[in-house]
């Protein structure tokens, strides 16, 4: 199956060449471009946060966070076309940070809702109407946590680090590019037979 | 439906079924035009957040109640809404500790003084977006601080 193509830059490309012109304004002493980079980007940067299970507020204290290191630490971008995949890396820290303090506080462990999903999610997933995207949604919710968090990843980054995605999600760095193919390759199989229960735990 | 899965659809897949909350712009932008590039402080995480219903009859009094927290320091807030568009706090750090509290707004602060029990309060602030920053009292004899006893915590932004 040909994953290859998955390699161009996904979706919204523009975005980050936006992001490096608004960056560049920013740093050579034009304040509101810093507001427009904000705007243009925070969209971008909630859905990879949202990616690692955590509720609306501390996805959103994840987001913030991602600003605040940027306004801090500008200097440390010398190269103004790294700043996109400089905020998605952070972003995913800081949730990553977030995720593993909520896991400390919550006593449900990964495998219990691991189970429990299932049933809610094709019950959530019948009631759908079978337009393109929810049936792209309802095919995406029966793979497993691990398959939807490298593909949202990688659908909302620039370039995408997966050195740094190998370690938030326990794998060798290079397993990320065959365990991306498989995570396609799951989902087309749902999207070709949506009622067939496919095993998890890839 | 194509053979193909592109990476462009399930974007604008997950930004139509789970998409950006309103405001979460307005509130970054208010979180970085109030951070003070000059302070070194220890940034908390929301650990809670909820609304509770007071009062008995339908008046929509409604309680948030927030939860911060770092690695050496924690702050809970209770807001309680007033007449018009105020709002009490009710706050508590811990561990337990006098300590500055100041609610920054855009335009103003709100400042307080914990007590022992780690327990201050700001009677009355308008409704809005604040950020939380506390920080240690001089020595009680009025000497300077004591640059390594000194800590200072803020929250992100977050609606009063």
């Amino acid at each position: 199956m040909n994953t290859d193509r998955l390699e161009v830059t996904p979706s919204g490309a523009q975005v980050w060449s936006q992001s490096t012109t608004l960056f560049q304004r920013w740093r050579t002493g034009d304040a509101l471009a810093l507001d427009e980079l904000v705007r243009a980007l925070s969209p971008v940067l909630w859905q990879v946060v949202r990616a690692y299970r955590l509720d609306h507020g501390q996805a959103e204290d994840a987001v913030q966070s991602t600003w605040l290191a940027l306004v801090r630490n500008a200097d440390a971008i010398s190269e103004p076309a790294a700043v996109g995949s400089w905020l998605t890396t952070t972003a995913r820290r800081e949730a990553w940070r977030q995720a593993r303090r909520a896991r400390q506080a919550d006593p449900l462990d990964d495998d219990v809702l691991e189970r429990s999903t299932p049933a809610a999610r094709s019950a959530e997933a019948t009631a759908l109407e079978r337009d393109a995207g929810n049936v792209l949604w309802a095919g995406v919710s029966q793979l497993s946590e691990r398959c939807q968090r490298l593909l949202r990843v990688i659908a909302f980054s620039d370039r995408p680090d997966y050195a740094a995605l190998a370690a938030d999600l326990g794998m060798p760095v290079g397993s990320i590019g065959p365990t991306r193919g498989r995570c396609l390759d799951k989902l087309k199989t749902l999207l070709q037979e949506p009622d067939k229960e496919v095993p998890r735990g890839q | 439906m194509d053979n193909d899965i592109q990476f462009a659809d399930l974007a604008e897949m997950w930004q139509s079924h789970d998409p950006a909350p309103p405001g979460l712009v307005e509130r970054a932008l208010v979180a970085i035009e109030m951070e003070d590039l000059d302070a070194e402080y220890e940034l908390l995480h929301i650990v809670e957040r909820g609304r509770t219903l007071v009062g008995t009859r339908g008046d929509q009094a409604e309680t948030l109640t927030i939860v911060f927290s770092g690695n050496d320091c924690s702050l809970m807030m209770r807001i309680s809404p007033l007449d018009g568009d105020c709002r009490r706090v009710d706050g508590w750090v811990s561990p337990p500790r006098p300590v500055r509290v100041s609610l920054k707004q855009q335009e103003t602060a709100f400042d307080s003084t914990s007590d022992a029990k780690g327990r201050f309060e700001i009677a009355r602030m308008p409704h809005g977006l604040a950020r939380a920053v506390l920080s240690s009292l001089p020595a009680p004899d009025g000497t300077a601080h004591v640059e390594h006893t000194e800590q200072l915590f803020a929250t992100p932004a977050f609606e009063v």
